[in-house]
């Protein structure tokens, strides 16, 4: 064995981790070269030296910044999944409704060209009503989906494809009622009381925004309805107007609204 | 029950979104990982914060850590990351020819302040004067008890290369500290 290969293989004989038939190969080497046994004698040391430095503590405030940190990494992770979990939830429903939209579709180009070859002239007018229907009814429960996406803005642009829709049904009218009443925003409130409000010859639609004009307390929200409610000439608004006139904490501003709303009613 | 469980286990726990699995991995390294900062840097302070930034990034990245991986060595690289990022800031706080001179009054000076225990000075004397990558290998090795073989998945060296670069620096540090004493 050459010295250079012990020296290499120095630390390795000391921590002893060689194998057994190499190590002592090595032994024998060092026991007989000087140069080697001193190489061996001083990392020895050495390495001595370095294992009995013990290590510092750091301050506590290191665990206590670590278990801060991970709190409030903790309710983050709470916060995503929930917002994940109701992605998910309307994820889901739209994929539902997009299937419904191609057997809508598949349907129609059937109905098209069975209505060609076969020449059901009578059945036609009847089964193209029939779709027109059902296209609009899947429309609608795409609106009704997409009220319950996670931003402001998404709810309104869903609101605003209610007004393409010419006869809602009744589920789409409690929709935008709950979105009125319910919803976080107040500009999706807004938006919601507006597409109501487009419904003159829809007595839901009417009776939905009278039962808002009794549970807004927000005065924009207020006012609002006001104009809307003198604009659609219910006169059943006119009981809420009153509520809203005697009652002492009532905005101000609100207040006049409901005054001139009281004046309009023919 | 959780004292049972590997290292490894633990982080996967993590991973799969049981962060409270990271407390106890946080109490077994956190005071390795403040002396490892300790020694390559010597400001408490900051190594404090460092050993903080790891943790974080270990939170922060938990769904990057690969299960084939032992967890210590993992956090070894994300720790020499953090380590590497924060000498090159550094290095662009102090304007060029006063750098040099200022590292080095701020080494002695935390030399000093560590070494009140005065049979240490010339081994961490001797330790200054090593470059910045010697003084890691023997770090990694010495200090922190890893093998070759997860200094070579850290730093990305082979383990034979890692094994000549631990017996170079050993045997440089030893010339220094043997020329010392």
């Amino acid at each position: 064995m050459k010295c250079e290969e012990v020296k290499n293989n120095i630390i390795d004989y000391i921590d002893g981790t060689l194998p057994e038939t190499y190590r002592k190969k090595m032994a024998g080497h060092i026991e007989t070269c000087d140069s080697c046994q001193e190489e061996y004698i001083l990392s020895g040391k050495l390495l001595n030296s370095l294992s009995a430095i013990e290590d510092e503590q750091p301050d506590q405030s290191i665990r206590s910044d670590f278990y801060q940190m991970l709190e409030t990494e903790k309710k983050q992770q709470a916060h995503t999944l929930k917002a994940a979990d109701r992605n998910i939830k309307v994820h889901k429903l739209s994929l539902k409704l997009m299937r419904y939209a191609a057997e809508i579709i598949i349907l129609v180009g059937f109905g098209y060209l069975m209505g060609n070859k076969l020449e059901w002239k009578n059945n036609d007018n009847n089964e193209l009503a029939q779709l027109k229907q059902e296209v609009q009814s899947m429309q609608q429960n795409l609106t009704l989906a997409s009220l319950s996406q996670p931003t402001a803005s998404q709810r309104i642009k869903a609101i605003h494809t209610v007004n393409a829709i010419l006869q809602p049904d009744p589920d789409m009218i409690k929709a935008l009622l709950n979105t009125l009443n319910a919803d976080d925003n107040m500009n999706v409130r807004m938006a919601a009381a507006y597409a109501l409000a487009r419904y003159p010859g829809s007595q839901a639609a009417k009776d939905a925004l009278i039962k808002a004009m009794g549970k807004q307390t927000d005065p924009l929200m207020q006012i609002t309805l006001i104009g809307i409610l003198v604009d659609l000439q219910d006169v059943r608004a006119k009981e809420s107007f009153k509520d809203i006139i005697n009652d002492q904490k009532s905005n101000p501003q609100v207040k006049e609204q409901a005054e001139k709303g009281m004046k309009a009613f023919i | 029950m959780v004292k049972n469980l590997s290292d490894e286990q633990l982080m996967i726990n993590v991973k799969a979104g049981d962060l409270d699995a990271l407390s106890p991995l946080f109490e077994k390294y956190h005071v390795k990982l403040f002396n490892f900062f300790l020694r390559m840097i010597r400001n408490r302070d900051i190594s404090q914060d460092l050993t903080q930034e790891v943790f974080r990034r270990i939170l922060k990245y938990r769904e990057t850590y690969d299960e084939k991986w032992m967890f210590r060595s993992w956090m070894y690289q994300i720790a020499r990351n953090v380590q590497m990022q924060q000498y090159s800031q550094e290095k662009i706080r102090f304007s060029d020819y006063h750098e040099a001179e200022e590292i080095k009054e701020e080494q002695l000076s935390a030399i000093e302040e560590m070494e009140q225990e005065s049979r240490n000075k010339a081994l961490y004397e001797a330790m200054a004067l090593l470059s910045e990558e010697q003084r890691e290998i023997i770090e990694l090795a010495r200090f922190q008890g890893l093998k070759y073989q997860e200094i070579s998945k850290i730093t990305g060296n082979s383990v034979p290369a890692i094994k000549v670069k631990v017996h170079r620096a050993i045997k440089k540090l030893r010339e220094l500290y043997f020329e010392t004493v």
